[in-house]
């Protein structure tokens, strides 16, 4: 197997493999991150579904990744919420219709201290940027945040970063097309 | 109304008809110019992409946006805070110049339709205004599609 050590191995940014972050999938389904992922790259943006223009462009970045790619097994796809507050499990498996997505692809969230100390270990930072008042007093706020997509490999470590909604896909699976075999 | 006294006079996307096509760098170029709307919530937000031309011979301004759709209209602009987070925030004016495009698309500009009335769903129809200082008010009306 000697010519599989051609590859060059990728420089680890990080090593997640030791954490381990009890969150839930859209389905309200427990998950262990990143144990429950280990074995397969994993692919993972930053979002928050009230933000209307930059997060559906990370999204949509990882849609077409996953498409380029024939939608393989070896591949997860996940959307992890900075805004637990407001995105649910339910309101994250609406997000995920809207997207028309299907396997392989996951939204994440927990309780707010769990998600920060998530965006602590991904280097992603969030702040309440502005806010207004809808028609029954409650107050609708935006964000400021990291714009980011990352790659993590079947051990849990994050391999590759990027952008998330300026990256064109090809960037993603070419560097992806590196590692995996 | 003045308290985000922003007032950015965005020279965006300016391209003359003379010209080829030319492409904002930072803008990832696989996500194609059309006008639509996001589907929304009742209460929650959407954003509607458009191109608007300016076919007079002297520079127009983009003084505001309307819907009937939403309790707050307003045209926003995606964009890089100093410290490197992706925000986003209103724009009071943009001028646009003669014979150039407007263009509101994904990363970049958006009228942000904001507390909506009622659900956005595909195939419904987004009315905005926009109000220009020079054509006046230009009624468009933009499908509600799923992103790309
Ligand atoms: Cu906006």
């Amino acid at each position: 197997m000697a010519f599989l050590a051609c590859k060059p191995a990728p420089k680890i940014i990080d090593d997640l493999s030791d954490r381990s972050f009890q969150v839930v999938n859209q389905n309200a389904e427990p998950v262990t991150f990143p144990d429950d992922y280990k074995g397969k790259y994993v692919i993972m943006g930053f979002i928050y579904t009230h933000c209307p223009d930059i997060c559906p462009l990370v999204t949509q970045n990882m849609i077409k990744v996953q498409k380029e790619l024939g939608t393989p097994d070896d591949v997860q796809f996940l959307g992890v919420t900075f805004d637990p507050k407001r995105d649910t499990p339910e309101v994250l498996k609406e997000y995920k219709t809207v997207f028309e997505l299907d396997k392989n692809f996951d939204f994440l969230t927990a309780d707010s201290t769990t998600i920060s100390a998530f965006m602590d270990s991904v280097r992603v930072r969030s702040q309440v940027s502005f806010s207004t008042t809808n028609e029954y007093g409650e107050k609708v706020y935006f964000m400021n945040h990291s714009d980011k997509i990352m790659v993590l490999d079947p051990k849990g470590r994050v391999i590759f970063e990027y952008g998330g909604s300026m990256t064109p896909v090809n960037y993603i699976v070419e560097d992806l097309g590196t590692v995996r075999r | 109304m003045k308290k985000n006294f922003f007032l950015i006079l965005g020279i965006l996307l300016l391209t003359s008809c003379t010209k080829p096509k030319k492409k904002k760098p930072e803008i990832n170029p696989e996500n194609k110019l059309v006008n639509w709307a996001r589907p929304g919530v009742q209460g929650q937000m959407s954003g509607a992409y458009l191109v608007y031309r300016n076919e007079l011979s002297i520079p127009d301004t983009l003084m505001k946006a309307e819907s009937p759709q939403a309790n707050t209209t307003q045209i926003h602009e995606s964009y890089i805070t100093e410290d490197g987070l992706a925000g986003m925030r209103e724009m009071k004016q943009i001028i646009i110049p003669p014979n150039a495009d407007l263009v509101l698309e994904q990363g970049g500009l958006h009228v942000m339709l904001m507390n909506l009335k009622s659900d956005l769903s595909f195939d419904d129809t987004v009315h905005v205004t926009l109000t220009f200082s020079q054509a006046g008010e230009k009624n468009v009306h933009v499908p509600v599609k799923a992103p790309n």
